[in-house]
Order: C-alpha cells, then structure tokens, then sequence
C-alpha cells in the first residue's frame, strides 16, 4: 500500500501525541503506524496507530490495572487514527561490542588522540571495557590537572587502588599500557555518588572542550524542563530534557547493590530519539542554553528511553574539583 | 509556581527520603525521584513523586506484588517503568 504523504505526516503527529501520553505506560512496549489486526489476520488495506502491549488486559483485568495505576485503556481512535493493541514482549538483542572502527562512533571518540577532550574513550587498566572521558577538572587543593568520570568507568572493582592507570582510547577500543594518560586519585562512592577522578600524568594534554560541542561554560544547576546535550563515546552528540531531579537510585556495581543519590533523569525530546547508551558513562551533560555542565552521565534504559545523571555541583563537592573553563 | 516554591521542594524531599526508606531496597524499585507526571503537560503544576519499577513488579501478579502509597503529604506518588543500568 502507497501511502501518502499528507496521510505519513498526520501519522507522525499522532505518533508523536500517542508517545508523549502512553510510552511512559509500564504495559506498553512499541508504539507504531501500520497495518491493524482483525480475527488474527493482517489487514492490508487498513492503517492504525497500533500500541503494542506486553499483555492484553480486558474487562475486570483492564479495570483493576488501570485502578492499580498500571496501566490504563487505549482510546480508540487517536489524532483521526483507528487504533490497534497488539500483543508484543520484546527483548533487546546483544552483539558484539563496537569495533573501533564503527561509522557511529567516529574515530575522534575511539582512537588515541592528542590534545584529548570530553567524549572519547577511556578505561582503567584491568578490564576491557571502554566508557567516557568527561572533562577536565582541577584540584581545589593542588590545581593539578585530572579527569572526572564515572567511578564504574576509571575504578570498577572495588579490589582496586589509587594509582591505578587509565587508559586512553580505553581497552575495549585497543587502548594498552602505552597508552596510559592518567592515574585513578579518588572516588566518591562513599557519599552514594557514582564518581571518580584521575590525575594527569602528562603524556598527553586535556583540553576543556567536548568533542564537537565545544569549551564547557562552567557549572551549573539542573531544572526541570531544561534542555540538556551531552557528548558520550558511545552515541557521540544527543540531546535530553531533565524531567526529574533529586533521584534517589539502586544499581549494581561489580556484585553489589548501591545507593546512589543526587539522580537526575534525562528523557528525549521527542519521540525516536537516542539518549544515550552503553559507552556513554562519564559523559558531561550540558545545559544547551548555558554550556555548562549540570550532570554526569551514569546510567540508562532503552525501554523507555531515559538517561541517568548525577549532580554536578554535589559531584564536583564531593571529589573537591573544580571544572576548568580556561582552555 | 511549585518548581519555585522552596517549601514544596522541602515537602518534596521529606516525601522522597519517606519512600526511600520504605521502597528503595525492594528489588523491584529502580529509582525514586521528584519531576514530571509522564503522560500530562509538563508544567511546573504537574509535579510529583515518581518511583521507578522493574521489569519483574509489571509482570507480577497484581495481587502478588508490593503496593505503593498514591500520595504523601499531598503530592502525588505515580508508578513508572524503568530498569537502569550503569551505562
């Protein structure tokens, strides 16, 4: 079936307003426009903005959920669209980890690089891994020149000391002995906050800038509704919005269950956008309007698609860094 | 405004820390935080608490799995999905 184009762009705005009301809905796993469903059978000569359900729920079930505040019904028609409720439980697929050579990424965020930035690949000597090299900050005691990351990218395992190397590209993108830019100083896991900073050793230079996005402004406070870009090794250049602060968070780290506090949570801004992914942690989030930095990337979902942050004022406290804005 | 109001913001954070202490360690519960109501304009009126579930509470048995307060100190508690993790 042709379809045509006045009738693709109704289509994306109903997308779009059946997104921003039910993508949030925990029952409710892809939202798309096709062919309905009818007695089992495909029908073809249809179109429907179809919400696919983990679990068709009807009657007294539909009742009780909605009342529960699971779930609630779908309407039958949605911006001039018959609707459809499929039932569909999808799983993400793994694969193999991106070779550092992978269109996506770009060889400025995987390969070893010199001045370096925010956004390219880093790890701690032990595992093969890579997540992001955040920016760079100073010492509020020494003025010496460090990194601050994440403490699951540049720590790791909690068996691990100070003086621990980093990588840069990181392990996972070929990173090795030679390339070591910076020795692990100090975390802030003790205050529930998943971050890390090391010390320049001077190989290599780090310049306050995020790859393709330019020199950080400083620090700043999140909003809600502030619009947020970040630049992270994995999914490079991507955009957000915070809708939620204060996060109080519960994550594993290399066995153990941790409280992490000061989570503030980046949404898209509109549907079909990419937030962010695995490679992304340590990432800088940026006020878009202000360039300054509000959080540290830490964790995310896919379903629905949501990154994690931590504070970054609390963040810089706790590991007694400053942001440096000179070059 | 309530995103202007430090008093709600104090209320806000009383109520947080409330449900942390009670929900944070069940298995189910990802994440409990303070911003928008999914699904309703985002405006500064339409803030509330948030408690983050698993994969496993929206697959439970209705009957079966933890319940949840649907307000404290008037500001509503809602229910979303949201499994994270370290990225």
């Amino acid at each position: 079936m042709d379809v045509d184009p006045m009738t693709l762009a109704r289509a994306r705005l109903a997308l779009e307003e059946a997104s921003r009301h039910y993508l949030f809905d925990p029952n409710v796993r892809v939202i798309d426009f096709g062919f309905p469903e009818k007695n089992g059978q495909i029908v073809e000569d249809e179109l429907a903005i179809r919400f696919h359900v983990r679990q068709k729920l009807f009657d007294a079930a539909l009742e009780e959920a909605t009342e529960a505040g699971i779930t609630r019904p779908i309407p039958a028609s949605i911006g001039g669209f018959l609707t459809d409720v499929p039932q569909g439980a999808y799983r993400l697929q793994p694969g193999r980890g991106v070779s550092a050579s992978s269109p996506l990424t770009g060889s400025l965020r995987t390969n070893r690089v010199n001045p370096m930035s925010g956004g390219i690949s880093i790890s701690d000597e032990h595992r093969n891994v890579y997540g992001t090299l955040g920016g760079l900050v100073t010492d509020r005691s020494t003025g010496a020149a460090m990194i601050l990351s994440n403490w699951h990218v540049l720590v790791g395992n909690w068996s691990a000391r100070p003086g621990q190397r980093i990588f840069q590209p990181g392990r996972l993108d070929g990173g090795r002995a030679a390339d070591t830019i910076a020795l692990l100083t100090r975390d802030a896991m003790s205050v529930n906050l998943d971050a890390a900073v090391a010390t320049l050793s001077g190989s290599r230079s780090l310049i306050n800038s995020q790859l393709n996005l330019g020199a950080v402004k400083g620090v700043g406070k999140a909003k809600l509704g502030m619009e947020v870009v970040k630049s992270g090794r994995k999914t490079g250049i991507t955009f957000g919005r915070v809708t939620a602060i204060e996060g109080i968070a519960k994550m594993p780290y290399d066995g153990l269950q941790r409280i992490i506090r000061g989570v503030i949570t980046i949404d898209q801004r509109q549907g079909n956008e990419e937030v962010s992914a695995g490679g992304d942690s340590g990432s800088w989030w940026l006020d878009s309007a202000t360039m300054q930095a509000i959080g540290l990337h830490f964790a995310g979902s896919n379903s629905p698609e949501r990154g994690l942050s931590l504070d970054m004022p609390q963040v810089l406290d706790a590991l007694n860094v400053n942001i440096a804005v000179r070059p | 405004m309530q995103s202007d109001n430090p008093e709600f913001w104090d209320r806000a954070r009383q109520a947080r820390d409330q449900l942390a202490d009670q929900f944070i360690d069940h298995p189910d519960v990802s994440l409990i935080d303070i911003g928008y109501a999914p699904g309703r304009e985002q405006t500064e009126d339409a803030i509330a608490l948030r408690i983050h579930v698993r994969e496993n509470w929206v697959q439970a048995d209705p009957a079966e799995r933890v319940t949840f307060p649907s307000e404290i100190d008037n500001i509503p508690i809602i229910i979303m999905s949201g499994d994270y993790q370290p990225e």
